[in-house]
């Protein structure tokens, strides 16, 4: 699919000169949404929304949560991330998902 | 080419031996599952999995990191009870449940996430002709055989998605201990009632547990194929 056009429009303007989309860990979560997803990588931007832009069912955060797990070495306990979180899966975003693995990540290291 | 990684729960009963036995001849790659944390195997490692709990979740994970996901899985484990309905206690239903249900259930909910990420993977989960033909004193156990087919067509529209497939085999009378058990003249009652006039081998369940396993049944899901020499018909 690469190069085709996204088939969605971003409800907000994106923030591209964001730190976010720069980051190695963005990268690796937009490589694993839109295999889990199967979606074009350039249509997936920090301020992406998992369900409402890519249209993410329950069961494709399911095989995210795993590929992420596994990409990250860590391991996401039943519900933090995407189900009974804040914000709920309905809004969130591509962001989201970084800022959990960054705080995840670092919580390890310090 | 890789070998298919097939993980088998319940690799002791006759139809377990059966399968580890005809999926070894035709080079499966093996990983068996047991409660038993004596049981081990001179051909296949095993994952002892004694209580279910956190441990063991955090264990199996670690297995799949060791052996990759899985292609395939069976579940071959469980228990049956001969008890009437009206003597089955509490904790009777508790063991039978926990066992032939949620012990497969929750080795299913660690695994198919793993399968998913592959897009690929097919499931078995073995019931029993009593689940639509039950015998006196199996309430329990047809209950629980029942609740595993609805299982199967719930989850075959659930992970369709990821191209997992999950079906169900259900053997009717297989020539083993627990059938020989029974009273000559249960047997010749029951034997009657079988149009093929013989009883059902491991070897066959073996064989069709197989062709669900492989890209042969591509297009099978959410299935109970019923193997009972046509009983019931």
């Amino acid at each position: 699919m690469a190069g085709m056009e996204c088939s969605f429009h971003f409800a907000t303007p994106l923030l591209l000169s964001n730190a976010v989309d720069k980051s190695d860990v963005f990268k690796t979560v937009a490589t694993e949404v839109a295999n889990a997803l199967r979606v074009d990588i350039d249509c997936i931007e920090p301020d992406t929304f998992l369900i409402g832009d890519l249209g993410a069912e329950s069961i494709d955060l399911v095989d995210l949560t795993f590929r992420i797990e596994k990409a990250f070495q860590i391991r996401i306990p039943e519900g933090e991330l995407f189900e009974g979180s804040s914000p709920l899966p309905e809004n969130l975003r591509i962001r989201d998902v970084v800022t959990y693995i960054d705080e995840t990540l670092s919580k390890r290291h310090s | 080419m890789k070998r298919p990684s097939i993980w088998l729960d319940g690799a002791t009963g006759t139809l377990g031996r059966a399968l580890v036995e005809f999926l070894t001849e035709r080079h499966y790659s093996l990983v068996l599952l047991s409660r038993n944390a004596s049981f081990t195997h001179p051909n296949h490692p095993v994952l002892t999995l004694p209580d279910l709990g956190s441990d063991s979740e955090s264990k199996f994970r670690n297995a799949i990191n060791e052996y990759g996901a899985p292609t395939g899985f069976i579940s071959a484990s469980g228990i049956s009870l001969n008890r009437l309905a009206c003597q089955t206690t509490d904790a009777d239903w508790n063991s039978v449940f926990a066992a032939n249900l949620f012990h497969p259930t929750r080795i299913l909910r660690w695994m198919v996430p793993s399968m998913f990420a592959e897009r690929r993977g097919s499931i078995i989960l073995i019931s029993s002709l009593a689940a639509t033909n039950p015998r006196i004193g199996q309430a329990a156990y047809a209950a629980s055989k029942a609740a595993l087919e609805a299982y199967v067509r719930a989850t075959a529209l659930e992970f369709a998605k990821k191209n997992v497939r999950i079906n169900a085999v259900a053997p009717g009378f297989i020539d083993s201990k627990m059938l020989h058990s029974l009273p000559d003249k249960e047997k010749i009652q029951i034997r009657s009632k079988i149009p093929l006039d013989r009883w059902g081998t491991a070897s066959e369940v073996a064989t069709t547990s197989e062709f669900l396993l492989s890209d042969r049944s591509s297009y099978i899901t959410g299935q109970t194929i019923s193997m009972n020499g046509g009983y019931g018909m």
